[in-house]
C-alpha cells in the first residue's frame, strides 16, 4: 500500500503539487490523469524520490520513505518512462538485467530472469537478447522498457506516460499486456497519463489532478457518473460519457436469456463493443458466445438503460 | 575496400618505407636540392625522430586527456558545479597563450629539451578535450539519464555505466582535435632542442635545403591525416553501435 499524506512540492514559491493525499491499494492500478502542468508527473516522481517533497510524507507498506536511501528505494520500485529510456549502448539483455545486477544477483539467476521476461513479452530471447535497442521497433523497445522495470520483481511499478510514443494499434496491445501482467504478478501500478480513455481502461482507481491539486480519486464508474468538478467532467468528455460507462462493463455480466439472430459476440467483449456492433449491424439484440457456445443474448434496450445517467 | 581507405593504406605504406629506407627516395628529393646539398636528412635517423615526435605528442595528449576529462567530470557533478566557470576560463587561457610563448616561459624553469615542449603541448591539448567532455556529459538524452536514476544507480554508477560510455564519441572527437593540433605544434618544440620532426624542418630552413623542409613537413602531415582519420573511424563505430547518426 502506498499512502501519500498531505504532500507538497514547491518550485520557486509555486506549489506544483499542493497538499495531495492519496492512498493506493496494494495489487491495484491507480491512474493519475491530468493535463500537462497539472503536477501528475511530479506527484509520481516523489514516490521513488526522483523529486523530494517540500512537505508531507509518503509511506510504502507503512514505512516512511524519507528514511530510505534514494537508490535503495528505487531498486525496489519499477520505473517506466515515455520513450522507454533504454541504455543505447547496452544490449536488450544487459538493459533488462540492470537492476538485478545493481542488487548483486547471481549471474545465472539474472540470466534466467532476463530470458523469462523476454519470453513473457513475446521477444524470443535467443533472437533479441544480444540486440541493441536501436535495432528494435518502437513497440519492442517499449516492451523491453517494461521488462527492465519488472526485472527485480518489484511490488510497485511507476509508469510515466508509458504508451505515449506508440501508435494506436500497438498501444492497445501494450495496454492488454500490462493488464495481463498486473493480474499475473499482482503488482501495484501507478500510471500517469493525460488520456482519460487509457485511464478508464486501465485504472482500478483514477486520480484526477489539476493545478497541483487532487480533484477527485475514485473508481472509473464513479468518476464518470459523479464527476467532482466541471473540470473532471470536461476531462471525461460530455459526449463520451455513456460510451465510457459502457466500456467498463463486460457482456458476460449483462446476459439475458433468449435467442437472437446473426453473428455472435464474445462474452468477454466490453459493452461498448457490443453496443457498437448492435448499431452497426442494425439489430436490436446480439447472440452471446462463450467457449464456442451460444449462452444468451445482449439487447440494445438493456444497453441503453445501462448507458443512461444514473438517477 | 573504399577508395579512401585504399589511399590511406597506400600513404601508410609509403610513409613506412620512407622512414625505414629513406635513401630509396633520394632520387625524388634531390629534385628539390641545389649545389649538391644532401637530399635526405643526414643529422639523425628519421625513424627515431618520428617515433620520438609521436611519443611526445602521445604523452602530452594522454596527460591532457586525463586532466581535462577529470576536470569536466568534477565540474558536472553537483558538488563541483560552482567551479565550472573557473575551469572553463582556465582552459581557455591555456589555449590563448601562443605555444612559442609557453616554450619561452618554460625554458628558464625547465631548461632546454623535451620538458618545455611537453608542457606547451599539454596546455594546448586541454581545451578541446575539456570542452568536448563537457558537451558530451551535459547533452545526454534526458530519458536515458532519468531512467538510470530511476533504476537506482548511484552517482558513480551512472557516471561509469551510462554517462561516460554515452559521451565517449564526443570525448574522442576532442582527443582527435587535440592530437592533431599537438602533432603540428610539436615541431616548434625543436626550437628549444626537443627531438621532434621540427628539427628536420629547421635544419632545412637554416641551410636553405627545401628537401629537408619537405621531408619533415610531409611526415608530420601524413601522420596527422592518418591519425585523424583513424580516430574519426573509431568514433563512427561507437556512434553507429548506439544507433545515433554520426555527426
Amino acid at each position: 500500500m502506498i499512502e501519500i499524506d498531505e504532500i507538497t512540492r514547491r518550485y520557486d514559491g509555486e506549489d506544483v503539487v499542493d497538499r495531495v493525499s492519496l492512498t493506493i491499494q496494494p495489487r491495484s492500478i491507480c491512474v493519475i490523469v491530468g493535463t500537462s502542468g497539472s503536477g501528475k508527473t511530479t506527484l509520481m516522481r516523489m514516490i521513488n524520490k526522483l523529486v523530494e517533497p517540500s512537505s508531507g510524507q509518503i509511506r510504502i507498506d507503512g514505512e516512511d520513505i524519507a528514511g530510505i536511501p534514494a537508490y535503495e528505494l528505487r531498486r525496489r520500485i519499477g520505473y517506466v518512462i515515455q520513450g522507454h529510456g533504454l541504455f543505447p549502448h547496452r544490449t536488450v539483455g544487459q538493459n533488462v538485467a540492470t537492476v538485478p545486477k545493481l542488487l548483486g544477483w547471481e549471474k545465472r539467476r539474472t540470466e534466467e530472469r532476463v530470458d523469462e521476461l523476454l519470453q513473457l513479452f513475446q521477444l524470443d530471447p535467443a533472437q533479441f537478447r544480444n540486440r541493441l535497442p536501436h535495432e528494435l521497433s518502437g513497440g519492442q523497445q517499449q516492451r523491453v522498457g517494461v521488462a527492465r522495470a519488472l526485472a527485480a520483481k518489484p511490488n510497485i511499478l511507476l509508469m510515466d506516460e508509458p504508451f505515449g510514443a506508440l501508435d494506436p494499434v500497438i498501444r492497445a496491445k501494450a495496454q492488454e499486456d500490462l493488464l495481463a501482467i498486473q493480474r499475473r504478478f499482482g503488482t501495484t501500478i501507478v500510471l500517469v497519463t493525460h488520456d482519460m480513455e487509457e485511464a478508464i481502461h486501465l485504472g482500478d482507481t483514477i486520480a484526477v489532478m489539476d493545478g497541483g491539486k487532487l480533484l477527485q480519486s475514485a473508481a472509473p464508474a464513479e468518476i464518470i457518473r459523479n464527476p467532482a468538478t466541471p473540470f473532471v467532467a470536461e476531462l471525461i468528455g460530455t459526449s463520451e460519457r455513456p460510451f465510457r460507462l459502457l466500456s467498463l462493463g463486460r457482456v458476460a455480466d449483462h446476459l439475458e436469456p433468449g435467442h437472437a439472430e446473426g453473428e455472435a459476440i464474445d462474452a468477454a467483449a466490453s459493452l461498448r463493443d457490443a453496443f457498437a456492433e448492435l448499431l452497426w449491424s442494425g439489430r436490436s439484440a446480439l447472440p452471446v458466445r462463450r467457449d464456442g457456445e451460444i449462452v444468451g443474448q445482449v439487447t440494445l434496450a438493456a444497453l441503453s438503460r445501462l448507458a443512461a445517467r444514473p438517477q | 575496400m573504399s577508395w579512401g581507405n585504399l589511399v590511406r593504406l597506400l600513404a601508410l605504406g609509403v610513409l613506412g618505407v620512407f622512414l625505414a629506407y629513406p635513401e630509396a627516395f633520394a632520387g625524388f628529393f634531390s629534385l628539390f636540392t641545389k649545389n649538391n646539398q644532401p637530399a635526405i636528412y643526414n643529422q639523425g635517423n628519421l625513424l627515431d625522430i618520428t617515433l620520438n615526435h609521436l611519443l611526445i605528442v602521445g604523452a602530452a595528449t594522454l596527460a591532457a586527456t586525463l586532466i581535462a576529462v577529470g576536470l569536466a567530470i568534477i565540474v558536472t557533478r553537483p558538488f563541483g558545479a560552482e567551479f565550472l566557470p573557473v575551469s572553463r576560463s582556465l582552459a581557455n587561457a591555456g589555449q590563448t597563450f601562443p605555444p612559442v610563448a609557453v616554450l619561452a616561459l618554460a625554458v628558464p624553469v625547465l631548461g632546454f629539451g623535451t620538458a618545455p615542449t611537453l608542457v606547451a603541448l599539454f596546455l594546448y591539448g586541454l581545451l578541446p578535450i575539456f570542452e568536448n567532455t563537457l558537451t558530451g556529459l551535459t547533452n545526454l538524452p534526458p530519458a536515458v539519464t532519468d531512467a538510470a536514476r530511476g533504476m537506482g544507480m548511484t552517482g558513480w554508477q551512472r557516471l561509469v555505466k551510462v554517462e561516460l560510455p554515452l559521451a565517449l564519441p564526443v570525448i574522442l572527437a576532442g582527443v582527435r582535435l587535440s592530437t592533431v593540433i599537438s602533432l603540428a605544434t610539436a615541431t616548434i618544440g625543436s626550437t628549444v632542442a626537443a627531438r621532434t620532426l621540427g628539427e628536420v624542418i629547421i635544419a632545412g630552413l637554416l641551410s636553405g635545403n627545401t628537401a629537408f623542409v619537405l621531408q619533415g613537413g610531409l611526415v608530420v602531415g601524413v601522420l596527422a591525416v592518418l591519425i585523424y582519420d583513424g580516430l574519426a573511424a573509431l568514433e563512427r563505430r561507437l556512434t553507429g553501435r548506439m544507433g545515433r547518426l554520426p555527426s
